[in-house]
C-alpha cells in the first residue's frame, strides 16, 4: 500500500502535535517512529489510521484520499495502540472472534492461521479467559495475534517494544514484521529504542515537537546522526544520543 | 456563541470556587470532585425545577390531603433518588482513591465525599425552594397561594438532611440505591391501583397518611401536614427515626471507612460485622477458591484449538435469539450494526429483562394512574409522566452500554451503525407493546366511562415515547463518552441544549391530546434527522480519546 501524507498539522488545544508532516512510504517498507515523549508519535500512528483527523493536510493511500468513514480502506489498516482496546468482561476468544468479523478477515482459513498464531504466542491456553483476567503483555499479545490472522495491508504499532510482551512475544514480532514487510505489508511503529530501531527497520521518522525532522534510511540515521556522524540537525543529533544512551 | 455564555460560565466558575474553599483545602479533593461538579451543577439547578413543575401540577388537582400528603412522601424520595444518584460515580472513584498503589487514607475520601453530598444538598435546596415555590404559585393562583408556596419551601428545604443521610447510607452501602428505587415504583403503582377501588379508596382516603408513613420520607411530611393545617399533632414523634438516622451516620462513616479496605463489602455486610475485624486468612480463602473455581472450568489448548477450528467463535452470541422480538430485531439490523450490537449487547438475556420490568412497570404503572385519575388534565399529566420514567427505565441499559464506544472507535465501524440499531431496537419493541397499550387504555378508559379514543390515544403515545426519547439517550451516551477534545465546546452545547428541548417539549405537550400527538411524532423525525446529521458529524471528524487502562482492564 503507497502512502502519502502531505503537509500534515494536528493541534490539541494550544498543543502542536504535528506541524506540516510530509512523507511517502512504499509497500514493503518498515518504517520506525522515533522521538522524545510528546513529539507526536502516536498521534501520527493516529492521524494514518483515521482515529484522528487531521487539521490541515491530506492522508493518501494508494492515491485515494483518506476518509474515516471510508471502511473498505480502514479494514486494510490495522492499529495497535499500546493499551489495545478490548471488549471487557468477555473472553479473548470472543474479543478475537469481533475482531476478525470487523475486518472482514473471518474467511476461510482463519480459524486455521489464529490457532498458529496463538500457539506461537503461548497463548492458546488462554483462550477462554476473560480478556479482564489477564496480563496487559497477553493482552498485546492477544491483539498481536489478530493483527497477524488480519494481516492488513498497513501495520501500525505504537511502543511494539514497551508493549509488557515476554521475550517470546518480542521475538515472534520481530520476525512477523520482516516476513510481514516481504510480503509487501508496510510497517510502521514507533518506539524510543534507538536499537530497536536500527534491527528493524529500513527507514527511519525522527519527530521533534511534531516536526519531521529526519526521514531517511537507517543506514543514513547511522551515518548522518549521532556524534560520530555529520551533526547537520543538532536537534536529530541530540536525540538519537539521547536515544542511544539514555 | 462563546461571549453570551460568558456571563453564566464566568458565576458557575466563581461558584466553583466558593464550593471548592468550603470542602477544604486537602491536596486530594480535586482528584474526586473535578469530575463531578459539572454534572453536579446541573443536576442541583435543573432537577428541583424539572421536578418541581410536574409534582406541583399533579399535587394542586389532587383533593384529598391523605393523597397528598402520601405523595409528597414519594416525590421527596423521588427527589432524594435524583440527588444521590450522582455520587455512585464518585464513589466508584473512591475505591481507586482509597486502594493501595495511591497514598490516600480511606478517611480523608469518605469525608470529602460527605462534605460534597452537604455542600451539593445546600445548593439543591435553595434551587428547589426557589423553584418549587415559584411554580406552586404559578400553578395555585387564585386558591391558596401562600400554603403552596410554602410548601414549596419546606420541600426543597427537607431535602436537605434526607439527602445527605441518604448519601452517607448510599456510600456505604451501594446497593441502597436500587432496593430504593424498586420500593418506591412499586410502592407508587400498588397505592394507585389501592387508590381505585371504592371501599379501599375510600380506606385510602381516610389512612393516606398512614401510607406516607411506609416510606420514610413520610416521617417529614406528616408533622408537616399537621402544622400546615393548624393542628396538634403527636406525629412529631416520627421525626425521632430521622433524628436517629442522623445521629447513626457517623457509625456509617466509621464501617465504611473499614470496609474500604477489602473488595467483597457485601460479604461483611451479610455478616454484619465490621471487616476490620475479619480474619485475613478467611480473605484470602476466598480468592484462592474464586481462583480454583475459575480455572477448573477453563478448556485446555487442545479443546481450545478444536473450539476455533470449528469457527464456534464467529457465530454472534445475539444470533438466532430465542425471543420473536428479538429475532425481528436481528433481522432488521444490517451486518455492520449486527458487529455493532455485539460490541455493545452482552446477550440478550440481561437486556431482555431489564426491558421487560420497563414495559411491566409502565403498563402497571400506567393502568393504574389511569383508573384512578380524578381529572383528564391529571390523566394526560399521569400518562406523561409515566412514559417519561418507562422511557428512562428502557433507555439507561443503553445508555450503559455506550461506555463500549470508546472501544468501537478503534474499528473500522461507523458510529451511525451504533446509533442506527439501538434506534432500530427500540422501535421493534415500541411498535410490539403499541396494541397492548392502546387496548390496555381502551379498557380503562371504558371502565371510567371516558372517549375510548383518548385511552387509545394515551396508550399509543407511551408507546411513543421511548422511541422519541431514544435518539437523545444515543446522543448522551456518544457526547458523554467522545470527549470533543479540540472542537467547539459552545457549539456543542448548542447542540445538546436543541436537542434536550426538543424532547422535553415533546412530553410536556402530552397533556394536550391530539397537539400531543402530532408533536410527539414531528419530534420522533426531527431526532432521526438529529441523530443522522450528529452522527455523520462524528463519523466525519472522529474524536481523539485517549484509550485508558480502564477501559483494556
Amino acid at each position: 500500500m503507497h502512502l502519502e501524507l502531505s503537509r500534515v498539522f494536528k493541534t490539541y488545544g494550544r498543543s502542536r502535535a504535528l506541524d506540516s508532516v510530509s512523507m511517502s512510504l512504499e509497500p514493503g517498507q518498515v518504517v520506525a517512529v522515533l522521538g522524545a515523549n510528546g513529539a507526536g508519535k502516536s498521534t501520527l500512528l493516529r492521524v494514518l489510521s483515521g482515529l484522528v483527523k487531521a487539521d490541515h493536510g491530506e492522508v493518501r493511500y494508494d492515491d485515494r484520499l483518506f476518509r474515516h468513514d471510508d471502511l473498505e480502506l480502514r479494514r486494510r489498516i490495522f492499529f495497535l495502540p499500546d493499551f489495545p482496546p478490548m471488549l471487557d468482561g468477555v473472553s479473548m476468544l470472543a474479543n478475537l472472534g469481533v475482531l476478525l468479523k470487523v475486518y472482514a478477515a473471518d474467511g476461510p482459513g482463519a480459524p486455521e492461521r489464529l490457532v498458529d498464531w496463538l500457539q506461537k504466542l503461548d497463548l492458546l491456553e488462554l483462550a477462554e479467559k476473560p480478556i479482564n483476567t489477564l496480563s496487559r503483555g497477553q493482552i498485546y499479545k492477544s491483539a498481536l495475534a489478530a493483527l497477524m490472522t488480519i494481516d492488513p495491508e498497513l501495520w501500525l504499532l505504537d511502543e511494539p517494544l514497551a508493549s509488557g510482551m515476554d521475550p517470546r512475544g518480542l521475538s515472534v514480532l520481530r520476525s512477523e514484521v520482516r516476513a510481514a514487510a516481504a510480503r509487501g505489508r508496510t510497517v510502521v511503529f514507533s518506539t524510543q529504542i534507538l536499537e530497536a530501531a536500527e534491527r528493524l527497520a529500513d527507514r527511519a521518522c525522527v519527530l521533534h515537537r511534531g516536526e519531521l525532522r529526519l526521514f531517511e534510511s537507517i543506514e543514513t540515521l547511522r551515518t548522518r546522526g549521532g556524534a560520530d556522524g555529520d551533526p547537520s540537525d543538532p536537534v536529530v543529533a541530540a536525540l538519537l544520543d539521547q536515544l542511544r544512551d539514555p | 456563541m462563546t461571549h453570551l455564555l460568558q456571563p453564566g460560565t464566568a458565576f458557575l466558575q466563581a461558584a466553583r470556587r466558593r464550593i471548592a474553599a468550603l470542602l477544604g483545602a486537602d491536596p486530594r479533593r480535586p482528584w474526586i470532585v473535578r469530575a463531578f461538579s459539572r454534572v453536579t451543577g446541573s443536576w442541583v439547578i435543573l432537577a428541583p425545577l424539572f421536578l418541581g413543575f410536574l409534582f406541583f401540577h399533579w399535587m394542586v388537582a389532587e383533593q384529598s390531603p391523605g393523597i397528598r400528603n402520601a405523595g409528597s412522601a414519594f416525590f421527596l424520595q423521588l427527589l432524594i433518588l435524583a440527588f444521590s444518584g450522582h455520587l455512585s460515580g464518585a464513589r466508584n472513584h473512591r475505591h481507586h482513591a482509597a486502594c493501595s498503589w495511591w497514598p490516600f487514607p480511606e478517611e480523608a475520601v469518605v469525608d470529602l465525599l460527605l462534605r460534597q453530598a452537604l455542600v451539593r444538598g445546600i445548593g439543591f435546596a435553595c434551587a428547589g425552594a426557589v423553584g418549587f415555590a415559584a411554580t406552586a404559585s404559578v400553578l395555585s393562583v387564585g386558591s391558596r397561594p401562600i400554603g403552596w408556596v410554602l410548601q414549596g419551601v419546606v420541600i426543597g428545604l427537607w431535602v436537605v438532611p434526607l439527602g445527605v443521610l441518604f448519601d452517607g447510607v448510599n456510600i456505604r452501602w451501594r446497593w441502597v440505591s436500587r432496593y430504593q428505587a424498586a420500593i418506591v415504583f412499586s410502592g407508587m403503582a400498588s397505592f394507585l391501583v389501592l387508590r381505585r377501588f371504592p371501599p379501599l379508596g375510600l380506606w385510602l382516603d381516610q389512612h393516606g397518611d398512614a401510607v406516607a408513613l411506609v416510606m420514610p420520607s413520610g416521617w417529614l411530611i406528616l408533622p408537616w401536614a399537621d402544622w400546615l393545617e393548624g393542628r396538634a399533632s403527636i406525629r412529631w414523634g416520627y421525626l425521632a427515626p430521622v433524628v436517629l438516622a442522623l445521629l447513626a451516620l457517623p457509625i456509617a462513616w466509621r464501617q465504611l471507612r473499614a470496609a474500604g479496605r477489602f473488595r467483597e463489602r457485601t460479604l461483611f455486610l451479610l455478616w454484619g460485622e465490621i471487616p476490620e475485624n475479619a480474619p485475613q486468612g478467611f480473605v484470602d480463602q476466598i480468592h484462592t477458591s474464586l481462583a480454583e473455581a475459575q480455572s477448573a472450568h477453563l478448556p485446555g489448548p487442545t479443546a481450545n484449538a478444536d473450539a476455533i477450528l470449528s469457527r464456534a467463535f464467529l457465530v454472534s452470541p445475539l444470533a438466532d435469539p430465542p425471543g420473536w422480538v428479538q429475532r425481528q430485531v436481528w433481522r432488521w439490523w444490517t451486518p455492520e450494526q449486527r458487529i455493532a450490537a455485539e460490541c455493545m449487547v452482552r446477550g440478550w438475556n440481561r437486556r431482555g429483562l431489564a426491558d421487560g420490568i420497563g414495559w411491566v412497570s409502565m403498563a402497571c404503572a400506567w393502568g393504574a394512574l389511569l383508573m384512578f385519575k380524578r381529572s383528564e388534565g391529571s390523566q394526560w399529566f399521569a400518562g406523561a409522566v409515566v412514559s417519561g420514567m418507562v422511557a428512562i427505565i428502557t433507555l439507561v441499559p443503553w445508555i450503559s452500554a455506550f461506555s463500549q464506544v470508546g472501544v468501537i472507535r478503534m474499528f473500522p465501524i461507523r458510529l451511525q451503525a451504533v446509533a442506527a440499531l439501538r434506534w432500530k431496537d427500540t422501535a421493534v419493541r415500541c411498535l410490539v407493546v403499541v396494541p397492548i397499550l392502546v387496548l390496555g387504555g381502551t379498557v380503562a378508559a371504558g371502565i371510567n366511562g371516558d372517549p375510548l379514543e383518548v385511552g387509545a390515544l394515551i396508550g399509543f403515545q407511551v408507546a411513543l415515547t421511548p422511541v422519541v426519547l431514544s435518539p437523545l439517550a444515543t446522543l448522551y451516551g456518544l457526547l458523554n463518552l467522545v470527549r470533543l477534545r479540540g472542537t467547539s465546546g459552545a457549539f456543542l452545547k448548542v447542540v445538546v441544549a436543541v436537542v434536550c428541548l426538543i424532547n422535553i417539549l415533546s412530553v410536556l405537550l402530552q397533556f394536550l391530546p391530539l397537539l400531543g400527538l402530532i408533536t410527539g411524532t414531528l419530534c420522533l423525525g426531527l431526532n432521526a434527522v438529529i441523530l443522522h446529521c450528529g452522527n455523520r458529524w462524528f463519523d466525519a471528524c472522529r474524536i481523539d480519546t485517549e484509550i485508558t487502562a480502564s477501559t483494556m482492564a
